[in-house]
């Protein structure tokens, strides 16, 4: 679906300052898939997710979205940007229509829906984002709280029916349950065919939400791969400044104890593990 | 694309230049600026323009990096020279059907376009080589004599350092905003211009809500750290006149008198 061939990217360059931000990546990323995408502040998460959607070209390498080089110009950006949904960081800070339906259709509006198939898209989006449309569609989207607007945020982006939908820190500033509930409901989309990628700096979010796991460090790939065997590996972990999951860390110690524990991803996997079901 | 600010072109090189007091490098780029206007001779520009190239080689930047900072005068430099060739009356030196160039016009546009060149060599040395801070404490303390006429000067001097300091920041933004909203499908370059000027709204009306709720968040953070406008407040840097500034304030002047009565030698 989306393939990275040895990117580079260098901000600045020819100045003093000059700074390389990526160097020499390259990834693929199939349809269905759900990625996470780690690394401390500055390590070029964000640069990355830029490429997937031709919003910042590579100096040197190519960009492939279906099988369409986007360095060409034959190539449709708006028809990509349909195809590869990116909700920034914060995204509620691009807020400016004054109801929360404007605000969602502003997306499949420029990709040119109106009418019926307009608001179908938007209602769905919506509901798939937890909420009940007729209750805020007429609402002023600056009046809800940091999660509901985030949820909105993201719906705007879901209403263009994305095959990828990649988030940049969707659950930074969010209070616990907002988070919780996000969570949710992007694995709930991933489920359901849509192909997730997942940028974080939080290690358990990571886990819970891919099998897959890409680390970057300084602009460079230094990791790709399953989930789990990257966060077992503490010299991995530590080795690129990253901290091991919490659930990890107790799911080490639980396994001697216990060895039939299998591998849980979520703290509510390994609360059901030990209550033998659900938990309360 | 990275929005790099003009206006902050501070590149720290720790030359000598770098050491000056502001206060004196403002006042000295600032009358050498004024009386610019004042040299007759083309030897006395000639004579400032080797002392600027200097003033660029002792700031340890680079030509290139001056000529870029030309760049944006360049328009203005083309259009009031054209002006003064075709429209300065006087002893006719070529005509061609309605085109008509006198020796006084050409005499003319040859000096506006020096002295543009020089004014933007001289101000790019002083911008260079002086952060923001030093910056506005220097401009601060030269308009502080003002105070005596309950002229605001603290307050003048933070809202100039307050507005240096954002506007990078609204750069930015307004880079990230746009990128979202492309995202989103928003093209803004494309129709009519009324459709065009529509669809900046979904840049705009983010930006000035986020700089608003941004200058709220600045005002409580400076309140919250004890900030009271017009109480005295001390300073981390303490500027003081050294040997330096003297010797610098002393070279300026003479080149420049030497540029004033120097004969044409040409």
């Amino acid at each position: 679906m989306i393939v990275l061939e040895n990117v580079s990217l260098t901000y600045d360059s020819g100045t003093i300052f000059q700074k390389a931000a990526i160097k020499n990546v390259s990834l693929s990323i199939r349809k269905g898939e759900s990625v996470s995408i780690v690394g401390k502040i500055g390590s070029g998460k964000s640069t990355l997710v830029q490429f997937f959607n031709g919003l910042i070209k590579p100096d040197s390498g190519k960009v492939f979205v279906g099988g369409e080089d986007l360095g060409s110009k034959e190539t449709n950006l708006k028809s990509v940007r349909r195809k590869v949904g990116l909700v920034f960081q914060y995204p509620e800070e691009q807020f400016f229509a004054e109801t929360v339906f404007d605000e969602v259709a502003f997306g499949p509006k420029n990709m040119g829906l109106s009418g019926k198939e307009l608001k179908d898209a938007v209602w769905q989006s919506l509901s798939d984002m937890g909420f009940n449309p007729s209750d805020v569609a007429n609402l002023s989207p600056f009046g809800l709280s940091g999660g509901e607007k985030r949820r909105i945020a993201i719906a705007s982006i879901i209403a263009m029916n994305p095959e990828v939908l990649v988030l940049d820190e969707p659950t930074s500033g969010l209070d616990y349950t907002g988070r919780n509930l996000l969570i949710e409901y992007l694995k709930n989309e991933n489920k359901k065919g849509r192909t997730l990628v997942f940028v974080t700096h939080n290690m358990d979010e990571a886990l819970e939400v891919s099998r897959r796991v890409i680390a970057m460090k300084d602009g460079k790939k230094v990791f790709d791969g399953n989930s789990e065997d990257f966060f077992t590996s503490e010299e991995l972990v530590y080795g690129i400044g990253l901290d091991v999951p919490f659930v990890v860390k107790v799911w080490k110690k639980l396994k001697k104890r216990f060895p039939e524990l299998p591998f849980c991803r979520s703290s509510k996997e390994l609360v059901d593990f030990l209550y033998g079901g659900p938990a309360r | 694309m990275k929005a790099r600010f003009a206006l902050g072109q501070y590149t720290y090189t720790n030359s000598l230049l770098h050491k000056l007091d502001p206060r004196v490098k403002i006042l000295l780029v600032f009358s050498l600026v004024v009386f610019l206007f004042f040299v007759r001779t083309i030897t006395g520009y000639l004579i400032l323009f080797v002392f600027a190239c200097s003033l660029v080689v002792l700031s340890k930047n680079s030509f290139s990096s001056v000529f870029r900072s030309l760049r944006p005068i360049l328009i203005l430099l083309l259009f009031t020279a054209v002006f003064q060739i075709f429209f300065t009356p006087g002893r006719l030196i070529f005509e061609w059907r309605f085109i008509k160039i006198t020796a006084e016009g050409l005499r003319l546009a040859i000096y506006i376009s020096i002295r543009l060149i020089l004014l933007s060599f001289f101000t790019f040395i002083l911008t260079s080589t002086t952060s923001g801070i030093e910056l506005t404490d220097g401009f601060e303390a030269l308009i502080s004599p003002l105070k005596i006429f309950r002229f605001p000067a603290e307050e003048v001097s933070l809202m100039i350092s307050i507005s240096l300091r954002f506007v990078p920041v609204l750069f930015e933004e307004a880079d990230r905003i746009m990128k979202a909203q492309m995202s989103r499908g928003a093209e803004f370059n494309k129709g009519s211009l009324v459709n065009r000027a529509r669809s900046f709204l979904p840049l705009l009306l983010p930006l000035l809500l986020n700089a608003l709720s941004r200058a709220d968040r600045l005002a409580i953070a400076m309140e919250s750290r004890g900030f009271v406008i017009g109480k005295k407040r001390t300073r981390y840097r303490e500027m003081k006149l050294s040997r330096l500034d003297y010797v610098a304030i002393a070279i300026t002047v003479s080149v420049f008198v030497f540029a004033l009565v120097v004969k044409e030698i040409v």
